[in-house]
C-alpha cells in the first residue's frame, strides 16, 4: 500500500462560508474518506486572525494529538515583530516540518529583505519553505476583501534569488497557467516542487485559438519538471479532497511516478 | 447517466477524440458541446455563423452517442433570433450558449437580448449563459486583475429570468459569488446554474441544492480547459441524497436536451 501525504491541509476557520469539515476533526473524517494517510497541515487562523501566531498553536495542538495523522507546517507572517522568536520556539517545542507563507494576505514582496531573513532562517533549519501564492481563486473573493494573489514572477525571482532553499508552490486562480509561466522564467531552477491542488487541464492552441491538443496538467509536469518535483495536495476542507487525488491517481504516468506524487516526494522532502 | 453541460468546441478531431477518452475515463456519458465564441463574428462575416454549425452537425453525426451540439450567435446581432431558429431546425442544435464571451460585452448586452432568449423559450432549447457577476467597489484595476473576462451584475440573473420566464437559462459558474446569484435567482424556476468552471470547492454543490432545488442545478465541467476528474468530483463527492445526485450529474440534462 502507498503512502498518500497531503502536502496542503488546513485546519482553522473560514471566514467566508461555513465549511462541514472545519477544524482538525473534520479535516481527519475527510482524510478517512479519502484514503489520505497524513496531512501536513496548517492552519487557516494564520491567515485571517490579527496575530498568525494563534494559527500555529492550533497546529501544534493537533499535531501533539494526532502524530501518527499530522504533520506540523509553521506559518511565518515576516511583517509581525518577534517571528523569529517564534518560529524558532516552535521549531523547537513542536518540531514543525516546514515554513509556509501567505505573501498575498500578509502583503509583503517575496524579493523584500523580510524573506531574505526568511530563508535564511529556513536553510538553517533544514526546512522546506511552501509559498501560497493565493489560497482560493479571486474571482470568488467579495468585494470587500479582494486580496490579490502573490505574482508568479516574483516567486520565479524567488525560486532564482535562494536556490539553496527548497520551495514547494502553491496557488489558486488558474494555477496550471501561473506554473506554465513559473517553469518558463525559472527553467533552470531545481530548487521548486509543484503542490498539485487546483491543476486541471489545458488545451494547447494555435493563434486562431483552435485546440491542437488536450494536455493532462500532471501528465504533462511529469514530463515537464519531472514527477520527482510534483507533491500531492488538497486544501481541504476547502477544496474537496478526492478531486485532487483523482487527478493524479487517472493520470496516465506510470504506478512509480503516481506514488512519488501522492507521497513519496513529500515523505523525502520533510524527512531530509 | 452523466451529461456533461459545458464544453467548449475543440476543432482538432485527434484532440476532440482525446477529449472525449477522457470524459469516458472519469465517468462521463455525454458532452454538450457549446457553440464557438461568438467573438470572431465580429470580425468576419455572419456566415460564420453557418461554418460553425456545419463542423458542430459533423462532429454530431459522428459522435452521435456522446455529443450534443449548442449553436452561438451574436447577442447584439440584429439577425441573431432566425440564426438561432435556422440553427436549431435545419442543424439539430439543442441548445444556445455559452452567451456572454463577445467583444465590447457589457451588462446591456445580457438584458438586450431577452428576444433571443425568448425565442430560445419557443424553441425548447435551454441557454447557457457566461456568468461571473461583478462585485460591488472594486476599482478599474482591480476588476481587471480579478475577473479580466466579461462580468455583469448578480442582479441580471434575476432580471434576465424575469423578462424570459418560458426559457431555460442555465447561469455557468455557479454565477462567480455563488450566494448572491442563487439569491437573485431563488424567485424565477427558470433560472438554473451549471457547476463548471472553478476549483472543487466543498459545500457549493450543497448550497445550491438548499436555495434552489437539484432541479435546477447542472454537472458542467469547461473542458477543455479544466478536468473532467475533478470537475465531476465537486457532485459526485458532495453531501447530497443520491436523487439529488442523480439529478444534477444527468437527469436534469436529459429533461432540458430532450432525450428522455
Amino acid at each position: 500500500m502507498i503512502l498518500v501525504l497531503d502536502i496542503n491541509a488546513l485546519v482553522g476557520r473560514w471566514p467566508f462560508w461555513r465549511l462541514k469539515y472545519e477544524g482538525f476533526k473534520g479535516v481527519l473524517s475527510l482524510m478517512d474518506r479519502a484514503g489520505i494517510e497524513k496531512a501536513a497541515v496548517t492552519s487557516l487562523d494564520s491567515v485571517f486572525y490579527l496575530n498568525y501566531q494563534n494559527g500555529n498553536d492550533e497546529v501544534a495542538e493537533i499535531s501533539r494529538l494526532h502524530p501518527e495523522r499530522f504533520v506540523p507546517f509553521v506559518v511565518v507572517n515576516p511583517t509581525f515583530p518577534l517571528w523569529k522568536e517564534h518560529l524558532n520556539a516552535y521549531i523547537k517545542e513542536y518540531k514543525a516540518a516546514g515554513i509556509k507563507l501567505h505573501p498575498d494576505h500578509h502583503k509583503y514582496s517575496l524579493s523584500g529583505r523580510e524573506v531574505a531573513d526568511v530563508m535564511k532562517e529556513a536553510r538553517n533549519l533544514g526546512l522546506p519553505v511552501y509559498i501560497q501564492t493565493s489560497i482560493w481563486d479571486m474571482r470568488h473573493h467579495p468585494g470587500y476583501c479582494v486580496v490579490m494573489e502573490t505574482p508568479i514572477l516574483e516567486v520565479a525571482s524567488a525560486i532564482k534569488a535562494y536556490p539553496e532553499n527548497k520551495i514547494i508552490v502553491g496557488g489558486a486562480k488558474h494555477f496550471l497557467a501561473r506554473v506554465r509561466e513559473l517553469i518558463q522564467h525559472a527553467p533552470e531552477s531545481r530548487n521548486f516542487y509543484i503542490e498539485t491542488s487546483g491543476l486541471g487541464f489545458f488545451a494547447r492552441e494555435r493563434g486562431s485559438g483552435e485546440t491542437l491538443s488536450l494536455v493532462n496538467s500532471i501528465e504533462w509536469l511529469a514530463e515537464a519538471v519531472g514527477s520527482s518535483r510534483l507533491l500531492f495536495g488538497t486544501r481541504m476542507p476547502l477544496l474537496i479532497p478526492e478531486a485532487g487525488k483523482s487527478l493524479v491517481e487517472k493520470s496516465k504516468i506510470s504506478s512509480d511516478d503516481k506514488e512519488r506524487i501522492l507521497g513519496k516526494n513529500a515523505e523525502e522532502l520533510l524527512k531530509a | 447517466m452523466i451529461i456533461d453541460i459545458h464544453v467548449h468546441p475543440v476543432v482538432d478531431e485527434k484532440a476532440f477524440g482525446h477529449m472525449l477518452r477522457e470524459a469516458e475515463a472519469a465517468g462521463i456519458d455525454k458532452l454538450v458541446v457549446l457553440g464557438a465564441l461568438q467573438r470572431t463574428y465580429y470580425e468576419d462575416e455572419k456566415r460564420s455563423v453557418d461554418d460553425e454549425n456545419m463542423k458542430m452537425k459533423k462532429v454530431m453525426k459522428k459522435y452521435s452517442d456522446s455529443v450534443v451540439g449548442f449553436c452561438n450567435v451574436g447577442c447584439t446581432d440584429p439577425d441573431a433570433t432566425s440564426f438561432l431558429e435556422k440553427s436549431v431546425r435545419e442543424f439539430g442544435m439543442r441548445g444556445l450558449g455559452e452567451l456572454g464571451y463577445e467583444r465590447h460585452w457589457d451588462l446591456r448586452g445580457l438584458l438586450g437580448c431577452h428576444l433571443l432568449l425568448r425565442k430560445a423559450g419557443e424553441l425548447r432549447i435551454p441557454v447557457v449563459i457566461h456568468s461571473w457577476h461583478t462585485e460591488e467597489g472594486l476599482s478599474p484595476h482591480l476588476e481587471e486583475q480579478v475577473g479580466n473576462q466579461p462580468r455583469h451584475s448578480a442582479h441580471v440573473i434575476g432580471e434576465i429570468a424575469r423578462r424570459c420566464p418560458d426559457t431555460t437559462l442555465i447561469f455557468s459558474h455557479v454565477g462567480g459569488i455563488w450566494e448572491k446569484a442563487f439569491q437573485a435567482a431563488k424567485p424565477y424556476e427558470n433560472a438554473c446554474f451549471d457547476t463548471s468552471g472553478f476549483d472543487p470547492l466543498m459545500g457549493v454543490v450543497e448550497r445550491a441544492v438548499q436555495v434552489l432545488g437539484s432541479e435546477r442545478v447542472f454537472f458542467g465541467s469547461d473542458a477543455p480547459g479544466r478536468s473532467f476528474v475533478a470537475q465531476v468530483a465537486k457532485v459526485q463527492y458532495a453531501d447530497i441524497s443520491k436523487r439529488d445526485r442523480d439529478m444534477i450529474l444527468g437527469g436534469n440534462a436529459m429533461g432540458v436536451l430532450g432525450l428522455r
